[in-house]
């Protein structure tokens, strides 16, 4: 065993002699090799710390809502449907809900109006706003928000608070009123609502409740949390797919690139080799130094990449990919994302990266130190 | 004792262009002196030295070296003989270059296992020996002619070996610096070791220390040298 340790560290000392030896070139190596994993390492633990997120604030959401549906399209539902869903065996706080979408044509935003639950309560008047809408209208508290309805009227209305900075990745957008002022800007009787919500006593019986919703509103969509969880799964799953469809042709490249770097040994690579044999060394022992090459590069350039990656998403909020990732808005979440790694991405990268590398450096090599010294060197 | 028996060497074996570099060869190389190998430049000298030092395979025939056919002998078993039995001093020297005097030196024991600070103290010892001692830390790229040789010679004797093979070892040195090169072998033949080299240089064939002197013209054992 004590051979065994003293031959690796004579052979990591020459290794790390020999890579000093050829500086530029390893370098260079190595910066092409790092960006490519920061690139794909950023895409990997931002989707997932999505998704995590994501996962997170939906646990609050009610598990059931129901929207109905006219020609395929949303329409407003009535509170009659609200009685007739509360007398369902198994539901429980199913409550009308009133949101919609308003377009800012002053900045070319899509706000996100919505009334509260009766526990936050806002003063007719008043409004709370996510912090997108505070950042593109330049509102503070106390400060008046101007929306014109789509007859031209204007209406004023102050800002109460803004939401907090945690929950940005789904109250960016928000503007939260008295169900008042909603149904005064949108025009709506007071018999309708935007679609309904419920939770379920029992929480094994979700789709027991939506099935029975389907009977008794068959005009209606009913959806559930998990339906919820599952579309914002797909949804960065989608994204990043695209994303890593396109960095498979940089992987590709870069394969390629360190093939190239890698198989096609110089004269004087060879003569090396030739010369190494020639002294004594076996064919094995020269593998094992340039596995060791190959892993001090790959890996290191690997794990520098990886840690450079972490520190750009969950320290810098991923600022060179966030429009990619983050969604089709104007006003784009600024939030800090709990850090999260899976360790199945990380081996995944690993696999995907360090084995072509350390595969593509050792055959070429084996190659050559199979043959006679004398015919390397010559 | 080294011995050959009806040793061929081919090169591009089957192509268009090939050729015999040594053809039915028998020689004998007797332990504990000096053999020197002389011709003409192509005349197979280096590929007999290869031959020699199991750094090629022959295309036919044998060859045994301390009484042990090692024509056929695995790679492994090969590179073992190679590290215990030779030693090389190549023409062109062939250190590594971008390492120091010490590392070139070090070489051939890097893969063995042993502590790095007992190799340090016996590469240590030869450089002084050699007497370049004072470069040890330098790159190999920034010595001199005879410096290189040195090192390659110290090199050589890292691992203790029974036998050194040079390849034209005076090709790039000046009078002075060959005969000091001489003077080595001449310490090397009496601490009983064998030495095998090839020359064109009249001041190593024709040196009387040298035991043995083989020409050798296209690939053959001259009988009658001029």
């Amino acid at each position: 065993m004590k051979i065994w340790i003293e031959r690796q560290r004579s052979l990591i000392d020459f290794t790390v002699a020999g890579l000093l030896r050829r500086k530029v070139r390893n370098l260079g190596l190595m910066a092409v090799y790092s960006c490519v994993v920061f690139i794909l390492a950023t895409v990997m633990l931002f989707t997932h710390s999505l998704r995590k997120e994501a996962s997170v604030l939906l646990s609050d959401a009610p598990e059931i809502t129901v929207q109905r549906v006219i020609m395929g399209r949303h329409a407003l539902i009535e509170h009659t449907d609200l009685d007739v869903v509360s007398k369902i065996r198994g539901a429980r706080h199913a409550r009308g809900r009133l949101w919609g979408y308003f377009y800012d044509t002053a900045n070319g935003a899509n706000y996100t109006l919505m009334v509260p639950d009766k526990v936050h309560t806002i003063k007719q008047g008043q409004v709370q706003i996510g912090a997108g809408v505070a950042r593109a209208r330049d509102l503070k508290k106390g400060k008046f928000l101007f929306l014109t309805t789509n007859r031209g009227k204007l209406f004023k209305l102050q800002v109460s608070g803004i939401l907090s900075t945690e929950s940005e990745l789904v109250s960016s957008d928000l503007v939260l009123m008295s169900e008042q002022d909603y149904r005064n800007f949108f025009r709506l009787p007071s018999n309708v609502y935007t679609d309904l919500v419920l939770n379920v006593r029992n929480s094994r019986e979700v789709t027991k409740i939506a099935e029975k919703i389907s009977a008794v509103l068959p005009d209606s969509r009913v959806i559930t949390r998990d339906d919820i969880l599952r579309t914002y799964e797909s949804l960065f799953s989608w994204r990043e797919g695209i994303l890593l469809a396109l960095l498979g042709g940089a992987l590709c490249s870069f394969i390629i690139f360190a093939w190239d770097k890698t198989s096609g040994l110089s004269a004087s690579e060879r003569q090396e080799i030739g010369i190494l044999k020639a002294v004594g060394w076996e064919t094995s022992d020269i593998l094992t130094m340039k596995l060791w090459e190959s892993v001090l590069i790959s890996l290191g350039a690997f794990l520098f990449a990886y840690t450079l990656a972490y520190l750009h998403v969950f320290y810098f909020s991923a600022g060179l990919l966030e429009p990619v990732l983050k969604g089709w808005a104007i006003l784009y979440p600024q939030f800090h994302l709990t850090p999260e790694v899976d360790p199945l991405q990380v081996m995944t990268l690993l696999f995907f990266t360090v084995f072509p590398y350390v595969a593509a450096t050792l055959v070429p090599i084996w190659r050559a130190a199979i043959i006679d010294p004398d015919t390397v060197m010559r | 004792m080294i011995v050959f028996e009806n040793v061929t060497k081919t090169y591009n074996e089957g192509a268009e262009n090939a050729f015999n570099a040594i053809l039915n060869l028998d020689l004998t190389i007797n332990s504990r002196e000096i053999t020197v190998l002389r011709g003409p430049s192509g005349s197979g000298k280096t590929t007999l030295l290869t031959l020699i030092g199991g750094m090629a395979r022959p295309t036919s025939g044998r060859i045994h070296v301390a009484e042990r056919e090692v024509t056929s002998l695995p790679e492994r078993f090969l590179t073992k003989m190679r590290q215990d039995t030779f030693g090389f001093v190549f023409q062109s020297f062939n250190l590594i270059k971008g390492l120091s005097v010490l590392d070139n030196v070090m070489l051939p024991l890097t893969p063995l296992g042993r502590p790095r600070n007992q190799i340090r103290k016996e590469a240590y010892a030869l450089l002084e020996r050699l007497h370049i001692q004072s470069k040890a830390h330098n790159l190999v790229e920034t010595l001199s002619g005879g410096e290189a040789q040195r090192t390659a010679i110290a090199r050589a004797l890292i691992n203790n070996p029974p036998v050194l093979i040079a390849d034209e070892p005076t090709a790039n040195l000046d009078t002075g610096l060959s005969y000091a090169f001489m003077d080595i072998i001449k310490e090397l033949k009496d601490q009983g070791k064998t030495v095998v080299m090839t020359s064109h240089d009249p001041l190593v064939w024709k040196s009387e220390i040298v035991d043995q002197v083989i020409s050798v013209r296209d690939g053959k054992i001259e009988s009658n040298p001029t």
